[in-house]
């Protein structure tokens, strides 16, 4: 396989990723943009670990499934809390944390 | 460790909340409170007294910061002044009673004079120089206060200003003495760690085992600017020449805290602290006695002259007392070249002088309140036969002022007198130092001019007023202080020897010479009493009968600058404080003005940066995003510029 493909699928994947929360105020749409970017990266880690033959990026990939779940769970649970105050879950209510 | 001494002045500190806040709802509480306290510490002195004669000096002290110790140092000097001070003040305290029945402010006076009298006690104790200098500034504020108790009197209030005001003046010169002490004397190797260089017993105790070392560890030089600068102090506290401006007003307040100022506290701090820091005047050169004896000898004459032309009669007493001073302070000077034992001559006359100034001053109260607060002498006059026992009192404070023979100033003050002339007699015989002799000769033919001016002009001849028409003794029980000190002004003088040979120890470590009292030869030994009997003889001629009235000397220049006080306040305020102070505090306060001003505006300025920056704040998290992938882009610019890709 080669790493400037897997890289280039990776890139695209990332753009897809920042188009989806930049374009976007859902919540659990802009989660889900995350978690695309999160893959994007990992699959990034992926193809070098392959291409060096070394094991060390793909720990590193462990940590960061492991991390991008937990961050799901907080992201979902405060989206849920937001739901149940104000019925919706679009971000630009939280406004309120500004100056 | 001696709780006893400890207790002597905490006792009036207590008494000072006591007397304030009981005296609030019982206002005769009060003095009854504020006297049994002092009383208590007159017991407790007696008993540290004998403690000391049995065990010697009672030196305990505690760790407070740095290498300064807070402690109490009892030899047998503070013992003199111990006994004196809370004699002297309970005897006020008791007087006080009396005189302040109808103050409505009764309690706030007992309370300030516990305080005043505790800061004198704590003074006195103190074994280092830092709380020395704290008890100073207490008994400064005590006076300020008192001073202004009527401060609803304009000129009480001025009054106390200008006390705390000059005093400070002096007070800041011993405070950069202390420093000038301190650095010059921490480096040294003298010290052992942990051991102050401002602790009285350390200073003493160095100079008595090693003084050539103390002197090369501190410098000739820094020794006598040293003592000069305590020296200014001294003149601040105890009134000497250029800052005795502040006494004659400090007549405004209640005629019992003049006497308590004058006789037990404030004005003989300064005395008592070159007594206690006599060993620091013994090794510096010789320039700083003989500045000490010929400044307390000037002003003993100076103050003399200011004293005839007075007509307040509480203020011909200031002046005497000033004067008296400066014979304490020019004995203690006369040490230079007759040994400690001027100190002893010095002491001996402070002690005296409290006995006798605390009963004129108390006796001009009683007559001041008989005669409904007039204070003019030249409107009493026959009150000898109105009121005899106040008056003899006083009268028996007439002559110990004048130091006729058989009273207690009599010894002292010729002893002083016959000092100087010693001290004439044993130097290289240089004018400078016949100066005192010839200073304290005609001090002491003044002090029997003024004191029987005043005297005569209150006692004798017709009453000059309606007032004194109709002036009565005070009732007999209210005058029990005064008779105490009266007994003590006649009888005093028999101790004199005893007494120079009870504080002769203190300095024993300086100077081995035997305790000497002396004696001038001759006629020169009854100088100062043939000018005292000549100036009565003078005095009375005029003043005893109506002769002064025809007299018109209001004319003569001399009288007219003494009566200005030749001009000192005048130079005071309006030269320095107007012209001088003033200016250069106002372009200090200027340059102080523009400095807060750019203080001020860096933090208006930090305000609205702030401001600006809250705004990046929106909200919007695709803002944040933006930002963040504006950010990336950036940082991948430079990483592929920088050639890392």
């Amino acid at each position: 396989m080669d790493l400037f493909l897997v890289s280039s699928i990776s890139m695209i994947i990332f753009a897809i990723g920042l188009y989806g929360i930049m374009t976007s105020n859902i919540g659990i749409k802009m989660l889900i943009s995350i978690e695309i970017l999160i893959n994007a990266a990992m699959l990034n880690l992926v193809a070098v670990a392959i291409d060096f033959s070394s094991v060390d990026p793909l720990i590193l990939a462990l940590f960061v499934i492991a991390i991008a779940a937990a961050e799901s769970v907080i992201g979902i649970s405060l989206l849920t809390a937001i739901y149940r105050k104000y019925g919706k879950v679009s971000l630009s209510l939280l406004r309120e944390i500004r100056w | 460790m001696y709780i006893f001494a400890w207790l002597i002045f905490i006792l009036p500190l207590i008494s000072f909340p006591l007397a304030l806040f009981i005296g609030r709802y019982r206002r005769n509480l009060a003095g009854i409170i504020a006297s049994t306290m002092i009383g208590l510490s007159l017991l407790f002195s007696v008993l540290t007294y004998f403690e000391v004669q049995k065990s010697g000096i009672i030196y305990e002290s505690f760790h407070w910061f740095s290498n300064i110790n807070f402690g109490i140092y009892v030899d047998n000097l503070t013992l003199i002044m111990l006994l004196m001070v809370s004699f002297v003040s309970l005897m006020i305290q008791l007087f006080s009673i009396y005189y302040m029945k109808d103050d409505p402010n009764r309690h706030v006076y007992f309370a300030e004079t516990s305080l005043f009298t505790a800061g004198m006690l704590g003074l006195v104790e103190s074994s280092n120089l830092v709380f020395f200098f704290l008890f100073w500034e207490l008994v400064g504020l005590c006076s300020y206060l008192l001073i202004g108790f009527w401060f609803f009197k304009p000129n009480a209030a001025s009054a106390a200003k200008k006390a705390f005001i000059v005093t400070r003046v002096g007070d800041l010169l011993f405070l950069i003495g202390m420093a000038v002490l301190y650095t010059s004397l921490s480096g040294s190797s003298l010290l052992s760690p942990g051991q102050s260089p401002l602790s009285i017993p350390t200073i003493i105790n160095l100079i008595s085992t090693n003084s050539a070392g103390f002197v090369h560890a501190i410098g000739s030089t820094n020794l006598g600017i040293i003592t000069l600068l305590f020296l200014g102090g001294v003149a601040g506290k105890s009134s000497q020449f250029p800052l005795h401006v502040w006494i004659p007003d400090a007549m405004e307040g209640p005629a019992t805290v003049s006497a308590l100022i004058h006789a037990a506290t404030m004005v003989t701090a300064g005395i008592y602290l070159v007594a206690r820091v006599f060993p620091l005047y013994e090794v510096a050169p010789s320039y700083s006695l003989i500045t000490v004896a010929v400044l307390g000898a000037f002003t003993a004459l100076f103050a003399g002259i200011l004293g005839i032309v007075m007509n307040d009669i509480k203020r011909i007493l200031a002046y005497s007392t000033i004067s008296q001073l400066g014979y304490m302070l020019a004995a203690i000077g006369l040490s230079g070249i007759i040994g400690s034992i001027g100190v002893s001559l010095g002491m001996y006359h402070l002690i005296v002088h409290a006995m006798f100034k605390a009963l004129l001053f108390m006796s001009a109260g009683a007559i001041m309140i008989a005669l409904m607060d007039l204070r003019n002498v030249k409107e009493m006059g026959g009150l000898w036969r109105k009121m005899p026992v106040t008056v003899s009192l006083m009268f028996i404070g007439a002559i110990t002022l004048a130091a006729l023979p058989p009273t207690a100033a009599f010894f002292s003050k010729d002893a002083i007198i016959a000092g100087a002339w010693e001290y004439f007699s044993l130097s290289n015989g240089s004018i400078v130092y016949l100066l005192p002799w010839i200073f304290l000769t005609i001090g002491a033919f003044l002090t029997a001019i003024y004191t029987f001016r005043m005297f005569f002009l209150v006692a004798l001849g017709k009453p000059r007023s309606h007032l004194a028409e109709h002036a009565h003794d005070a009732p007999l029980i209210a005058l029990i202080p005064l008779f105490f000190l009266a007994a003590l002004s006649l009888i005093l003088g028999v101790f004199q020897g005893g007494f120079y040979n009870f504080l002769y120890p203190v300095y024993k470590a300086i100077d081995p010479s035997s305790v000497l009292i002396y004696s001038a030869p001759g006629i020169i030994q009854y100088i100062p009493l043939i000018l005292a009997l000549f100036g009565i003889l003078i005095t009375y001629i005029i003043y005893g009968t109506e002769r002064w009235k025809h007299m018109d000397v209001s004319k003569r220049w001399f009288y007219k600058a003494a009566k200005e006080k030749f001009y000192l306040d005048y130079l005071f305020t309006r030269l320095i404080a107007e012209r001088t102070i003033i200016p250069i505090s106002g372009s200090i306060a200027d340059v102080e003005h523009s400095y807060n001003r750019g203080v001020e505006k860096f933090g208006t300025d930090s305000l609205g940066f702030g401001s600006f920056l809250r705004k990046m704040q929106t909200g919007l998290v695709e803002n944040y995003f933006l930002v963040i992938v504006l950010g990336m882009t950036l940082v991948f610019i430079f990483l592929i510029i920088g050639g890392a890709l």
